[in-house]
């Protein structure tokens, strides 16, 4: 197993563009397969597969199903597998393309759990030595710390909502939508005061107190990071080419 | 089942495996008293209150409220049961001003608005609050947040309150205040549950002081 901090997270972070860009815009479910098995190896050789995974994605089961039904419902194409009388209701391009949209989506996921072996701050300094302005990657290391902050939050308040003796299992529809008014409100605001307030923790501890900000860290790229870039960019580049010679890949 | 409001029998629970918060502990709770859970910090004291409420669920062992299983009972019908104030104040707090903190829940729970306008008018009377009625919450200072969120649990009249740490934050007038009305309410029966590091006010208003170290009842004393 590769070690977690051997690779450089700016290849991470390009491997990651490269296999999510190819996964949007390819139709082969070949190279989608090749893409999810690539994924799930370089996950498990970075160590952060677990089995829990797909035990995770077992909800896009209901999506690849209702995804097969819809496109088998509405669109001409494709040969029936299931039909009610006259009415088509499963296809075999339903299914194909309800097993592209999970395949798509499973792929961009895990290659992005590639980019969480990394820690935040080594990700920081590889965006910054991608050149992208410091408080553009700040902003988005704090957007992604906020998130289980936020859930958390909202954890607690449906938690203080029922406490107040409101069972939610026996609300009408319209009043649990009115719930949530009551419950984003304060949320909102919430966190435009913790944004608010940490603005002003920044400011005392000097952010942006003095133009061309230095950094402790440095990262350098390792012979592995080269052939990983290189091939990843190799494999991209045939796809592209192969589409634009036979106009679909 | 007796006198008590809260049982809590031969329960287990921890938040990471083989780490257990509290083995075998059990404890019960009476109605009409007011029991003052002490202990240091991380001792396991919001923690036993979040088992009693049904938040968090023991592996093992059981909890009743009022003789009810707490696994028979959603945490609607517990909040029916318990009136709870978070140690942060800011989560319980939803509504757009001072009174609509106190009122929103009334259109949910089907509860006649003429009794529950007049039971806030006299709960922010009581709480020394009438001047902020159409304030908005974020304004409040934290001690004033956790004044209006003790009236807002106060509001559909529970049969027992539990208070997480109800006077840090507290400037010497509102823990009078505050004392005064636990007293009030203790006078028509209602008991409660406070956690407080503050000794004084434990001495003073405890029937009973429960110290609590690593899960364990450390001492239990009744006046």
């Amino acid at each position: 197993m590769i070690h977690v901090n051997s690779i450089d997270p700016r290849t991470k972070l390009f491997f990651v563009a490269m296999v999510s860009s190819i996964a949007i815009i390819t139709n082969d479910i070949m190279v989608l397969i090749g893409l999810f098995v690539l994924s799930i190896v370089a996950l498990f050789l970075l160590g952060g597969f677990s089995i829990s995974l797909f035990y995770r994605f077992r909800k896009l089961l209901f999506v690849i199903l209702a995804i097969a039904l819809v496109q088998s419902f509405f669109t001409s194409q494709g040969s029936s597998i299931l039909q009610i009388g006259e009415k088509v209701i499963l296809t075999d391009f339903g299914i194909l393309r309800a097993v592209q949209f999970a395949l798509r989506i499973t792929i961009v996921i895990i290659s992005s759990l590639i980019l969480i072996t990394s820690s935040s701050r080594n990700l920081i300094q590889g965006l910054l030595q991608f050149k992208i302005p410091y408080e553009i990657v700040f902003m988005l290391s704090i957007a992604a710390k906020f998130l289980p902050i936020l859930r958390d939050e909202m954890v607690n308040k449906v938690i203080a909502m029922q406490l107040r003796g409101i069972d939610f299992n026996r609300i009408g529809l319209r009043k649990k939508i009115a719930l949530y008014r009551y419950l984003l409100f304060p949320v909102t605001i919430n966190s435009l005061l913790k944004s608010k307030d940490m603005s002003v923790a920044m400011e005392m501890r000097g952010f942006r107190a003095m133009d061309g900000r230095t950094s402790y860290r440095s990262l350098k790229m390792k012979n592995v990071d080269y052939i990983i870039i290189f091939f990843s960019l190799i494999i991209g580049l045939s796809l592209v080419v192969f589409k634009i010679v036979k106009g679909g890949i | 089942m007796d006198d008590a409001m809260i049982k809590i029998d031969r329960i287990s629970f921890g938040y990471k495996k083989g780490e257990e918060l509290f083995k075998n502990f059990s404890l019960s709770l009476n109605m009409k008293e007011i029991t003052v859970l002490l202990g240091r910090n991380g001792s396991g004291k919001t923690s036993l209150t979040k088992i009693i409420l049904g938040i968090l669920k023991p592996p093992i062992g059981e909890v009743w409220i009022k003789g009810t299983n707490i696994k028979e009972l959603s945490l609607g019908q517990v909040g029916s049961i318990i009136g709870y104030v978070f140690q942060n104040p800011d989560h319980q707090i939803f509504g757009a001003t001072v009174m609509d903190q106190l009122l929103w829940t009334a259109d949910f729970l089907g509860q006649d608005k003429e009794y529950i306008g007049q039971k806030a008018n006299s709960l922010l009377k009581d709480f020394d609050i009438e001047k902020l009625v159409d304030i908005y919450p974020y304004q409040l200072s934290l001690g004033e947040k956790r004044i209006l969120t003790l009236a807002s649990a106060m509001i559909s009249d529970p049969d027992y309150l539990i208070l997480d740490e109800p006077t840090s934050s507290l400037d010497p007038d509102r823990i009078r205040i505050l004392s005064g009305y636990i007293r009030s309410i203790h006078k028509k029966g209602t008991g409660a549950l406070i956690i407080t590091h503050d000794k004084d006010f434990a001495m003073e208003w405890g029937d009973r002081i429960i110290t609590i170290d690593e899960g364990k009842i450390k001492d239990d004393t009744c006046k």
